[in-house]
């Protein structure tokens, strides 16, 4: 009987172990599609790993795991960022407070130093900065979108899944993908333009 | 045009140390398979826990056996004589909800009886029940009995030979002299 149970606990652990391998890049592109930052993709993408790990003996279909993944992975992450919001929000206005206590004329020294430090700067930095400026944009739409527009998007983009892959991910009809895949195009060109 | 930015957007990989870190945390976490039965023990011991807490609760509100006053005559020698059988002292004001409501427990403090149990013998009772029963339906005839119980016995004769002394008391004799000094 026990060495049953090891044998069990064994086979579980390798099982886990080649899932975790095979879709750690996808994890963390999807926190990444949500919060865009290295570190914070990483952590939501590690909590959703241990999360899975606890419930992998419960996940009847094994073959569901990368659909569940990808689910789990994008709650915690606009979970993780509506938490940020609100902690930048608090951030903010605490910072509101400090400013209106110093004078202007301080404020103006450091306008004049940043103008002296761009004009210095050679035209490859002037482009970074243009190409910057145009994900901020991007994104910003991206994230004006409706959550059900904006993961079909996201997903459809990672990994170059196509329609299928996609409609297996969130679980839904490939004609929904295909139509909120439009719809989040069209949305995303209004909004660039 | 929009795909292929977020596409480029979306390109980018995790450092090489986060595999490591998500398996050094998953090693941290117990087994997948201990979590079902550490639930299921979890929940044997509180089910347990819990009938143990309700038979010390209930253990001092237990119904005594005043539920037997409820029963007719004829269904307590059904069951057999019993030990003892609690009946309630004679009242000429009958109090069946005491022992018709059923008790609620760890409610309201348990009000003390404000008057005592008797207990009797049920083969007694049943005797008296059914000297009862005769005397209704006429099977048995109390007259004789009732006759000699009102028969008053005889006061018994007054004691006349006993004679008793008178007691006498000489007097104390007095002492010369002053009072406390030896003669």
């Amino acid at each position: 009987m026990a060495a049953s149970l090891v044998t069990v606990d064994q086979e579980l652990e390798r099982e886990f172990e080649s899932r975790l391998t095979e879709t750690s890049t996808l994890a963390f592109r999807v926190a990444y599609g949500v919060l865009r930052h290295k570190q914070d993709a990483e952590d939501v993408a590690q909590e959703a790993f241990v999360k899975a790990y606890r419930n992998f003996r419960d996940l009847r279909n094994r073959d569901r795991f990368r659909a569940w993944l990808v689910r789990m992975t994008w709650r915690l992450a606009i979970d993780r960022r509506r938490d940020d919001r609100r902690r930048q929000a608090r951030e903010d206005r605490s910072l509101e407070v400090q400013r209106s206590a110093t004078s202007r004329s301080g404020a103006a020294d450091r306008m004049r130093t940043t103008a002296r430090v761009s004009s210095a700067q050679g035209p490859a930095i002037v482009d970074d900065l243009e190409s910057r400026e145009r994900a901020g944009q991007l994104w910003t739409a991206i994230d004006a979108l409706p959550d059900k527009l904006r993961i079909v998007i996201v997903l459809a983009n990672i990994e170059e899944h196509d329609i299928g892959e996609v409609a297996r991910l969130l679980d839904i009809p490939e004609g929904t993908v295909k139509s909120r895949l439009f719809l989040a195009r069209q949305r995303l060109k209004e909004l660039l333009q | 045009m929009i795909d292929g930015e977020i596409r480029r957007a979306l390109d980018v990989d995790p450092s090489p140390e986060f595999l490591a870190r998500v398996r050094t945390r998953i090693a941290a976490e117990p087994s997948p398979s201990r979590w079902p039965w550490s639930w299921g023990v979890a929940a044997a011991c509180a089910v347990a826990a819990s009938f143990a807490l309700a038979a010390i609760v209930s253990k001092p509100h237990e119904a005594k056996p005043v539920a037997a006053v409820a029963q007719p005559p004829h269904a307590i020698a059904e069951n057999g004589p019993p030990a003892a059988v609690a009946v309630p002292r004679y009242d000429a004001s009958p109090r069946p909800a005491r022992a018709v409501t059923p008790r609620t427990k760890s409610i309201a403090p348990q009000v003390p009886a404000p008057e005592p149990e008797i207990l009797i013998d049920p083969r007694e009772m049943r005797t008296l029940q059914a000297l009862i029963e005769g005397v209704r339906i006429g099977r048995i005839d109390l007259t004789a009995a009732q006759n000699s119980v009102s028969q008053v016995p005889a006061a018994p004769e007054p004691f006349t030979d006993i004679v008793i002394a008178p007691l006498t008391i000489e007097p104390i004799a007095l002492v010369q002299g002053a009072e406390g000094v030896r003669p």
